[in-house]
């Protein structure tokens, strides 16, 4: 069918363009994700731009200062640790461990928890109570508790801290799901779709899913927050990651014992982890923001 | 005109287990008997809480009747509990327009994913071809073809009704069934929704069941009404002799309250 129209030349963006033309607009979120794609960037390629080996140590240069102190050395950026280790190095080793690791953790807890809790909230009755509280045992103890009793019981390793962690975290997936997929099942348009003989998955996918993707942005960065510091939090109290590996905990653990002498392997780690979850808040609200001026402005 | 819509003694009864502080409600709809003929359009009238929305969930399949049928030129036409009989039968015969509210469309997707869906379920067609027929509907329903691209919040009532409207044509169905269409129309966009119906009913040879409290549209297009009150069907027939000749206590006050509005014309 040949058709001419002069007004097929118009662009229409689509969902994510309008979604980042929405985002754009609000220059905190842009700070805040310049600062998410640094951390982002450390993940993925600190093997090739970090200047040292993070676990090769140098005892001609022990603690020596970050490069801006009166006695500091350009050579080492942020300085060095007690064992003579570049901290810089250690440092976007650290943002690989601890960011790739907890994103990894709320990529599966939160694959779990949407499954669970979309089946939860699709069945009706009995087995839709029991779906939903599957893991309610779980919310009783703070998830920081829950990771040491499983870090307990399995011993302790980045793995084991990361299994802990996702347990932890599936819960309030299941109940925000849940309780979102209930009430949009009532709506007209799932009936409407229903009538036209979509299924379960059909209703999921293409009703369901496009208007949860708020709800996720929300909880995704909030389990995202929740699991670095739980993960460092781990690394810290030495449950978690285990002496060399670089984890951001492990080595602000590490820089404790020269603490007086050499604070900045305390503070420089802690900014870290302060940067990072103060970004990812910062994206995660602009996203949400963003998604809910592209549906309802 | 030959029958395409025959529903005998279709029942629902509101489950009256009691449950647990709570009292089992009465309310039972029918049987209720009807037939729609070929591009015929059926007024159904009647107060609220008199069961005219579940009857017409009911007709569209949304809800499972406790007994009776509903046969769809002379088969059985089954409601979405029956999943895998519906997937061997005709589903897209009987299309239901919803009560128009801020949950009948879809606010994550564009309006073109919208109208796709019934399609992309119940055609074989393919992708560009379920474009050009969307594109085709949304000109039919006086809409534009740019508005493939909008999502619910940029479009107003009226264009939102024309969307569900399309939405509902889209499967060249038999017959329409609509929930107080015209409600929340302003009166120019209600008379060109009319129009709309009417033209459309006249292209496709559709049957329009379909619940109004606007008395005035439903003398104006209805070829037959239905009166209905506490889930039973108290009256029908033709529109002149229901509004001239009421027999009904029900259907009298539901026709003087419409009349004294119309000063000149007085009750025979």
């Amino acid at each position: 069918m040949s058709r001419f129209s002069l007004y097929d030349d118009e662009a229409h963006p689509s969902p994510w363009q309008q979604t980042w033309q929405a985002f754009k607009s609000s220059h905190i979120a842009l700070v805040g994700l310049a600062l998410l794609m640094l951390f982002v960037f450390f993940a993925f390629f600190a093997p090739l731009v970090t200047p040292y080996d993070p676990n090769s140590q140098n005892t001609e240069a022990l603690l020596i200062p970050p490069s801006w102190a009166a006695n500091g050395s350009i050579t080492h950026l942020f300085g060095t640790d007690a064992l003579g280790r570049d901290l810089f190095s250690r440092i976007m080793y650290g943002c690989r461990v601890t960011f790739g690791t907890s994103l990894l953790v709320v990529i599966i807890a939160m694959l779990i928890g949407v499954t669970i809790g979309t089946i939860a909230g699709m069945l009706s009755g009995v087995r839709s109570s029991v779906m939903n509280h599957l893991l309610d045992a779980l919310m009783a103890i703070p998830t920081l508790l829950i990771a040491i009793i499983i870090v307990g019981i399995l011993g302790s390793g980045l793995v084991n801290s990361m299994w802990a962690i996702t347990l932890a975290l599936i819960p309030q997936f299941i109940h925000h799901t849940r309780s979102f997929v209930r009430s949009e099942m009532k709506k007209d348009y799932i009936q409407s779709s229903t009538l036209d003989g979509a299924n379960y998955l059909q209703v999921f996918y293409y009703s369901i899913l496009p208007n949860m993707i708020e709800m996720l942005v929300v909880q995704g960065a909030l389990a995202l927050s929740v699991a670095i510091l739980d993960i460092s939090a781990l690394g810290f109290l030495n449950l978690g990651a285990q002496a060399p590996l670089p984890e951001l905990g492990a080595i602000l653990a590490a820089g404790l014992d020269a603490g007086y002498l050499a604070p900045w392997n305390i503070a420089l780690p802690g900014i870290t982890i302060f940067l990072m979850v103060l970004s990812i808040t910062i994206v995660g609200d602009g996203l949400r923001s963003a998604l809910r001026k592209r549906v309802n402005r | 005109m030959s029958q395409i819509l025959d529903v005998s003694g279709l029942t629902f009864r509101h489950s009256g287990k009691k449950r647990w502080l709570k009292k089992p409600e009465i309310f039972a709809l029918g049987p209720i008997d009807m037939q729609v003929m070929k591009g015929e359009t059926i007024a159904i009238i009647g107060q609220n809480r008199s069961g005219k929305s579940l009857l017409a969930k009911m007709l569209a399949g949304a809800v499972e009747p406790d007994a009776g049928t509903i046969s769809l030129l002379e088969r059985k036409y089954w409601s979405v509990k029956h999943r895998t009989a519906r997937k061997r039968a005709d589903i897209t015969g009987i299309r239901m327009i919803f009560q128009h509210s801020s949950e009948s469309m879809n606010p994550g997707i564009s309006v073109g994913q919208i109208l796709d869906e019934p399609l992309r379920l119940n055609s074989s067609l393919s992708e560009a071809e379920r474009k050009d027929l969307i594109a085709d509907t949304l000109v039919k329903v006086g809409l534009l073809r740019e508005h493939f691209y909008f999502y619910r919040h940029m479009l107003s009532d009226g264009q939102q009704q024309r969307v569900s409207l399309a939405r509902a044509i889209l499967p060249d169905p038999k017959v329409l069934i609509a929930d107080e269409p015209f409600a929340a129309l302003d009166p120019t966009i209600r008379s060109q929704t009319v129009n709309l119906i009417l033209r459309l009913q006249k292209e496709m040879g559709l049957a329009f069941v379909f619940i109004s409290h606007n008395l005035g549209i439903v003398r104006h297009i209805a070829d037959r009404v239905i009166v209905m009150d506490n889930g039973q069907i108290i009256e029908s027939g033709k529109t002149e002799t229901i509004f001239r000749w009421p027999q009904h206590e029900m259907t009298k006050k539901l026709v003087l309250s419409y009349q004294s509005l119309i000063p000149q014309q007085t009750l025979r």
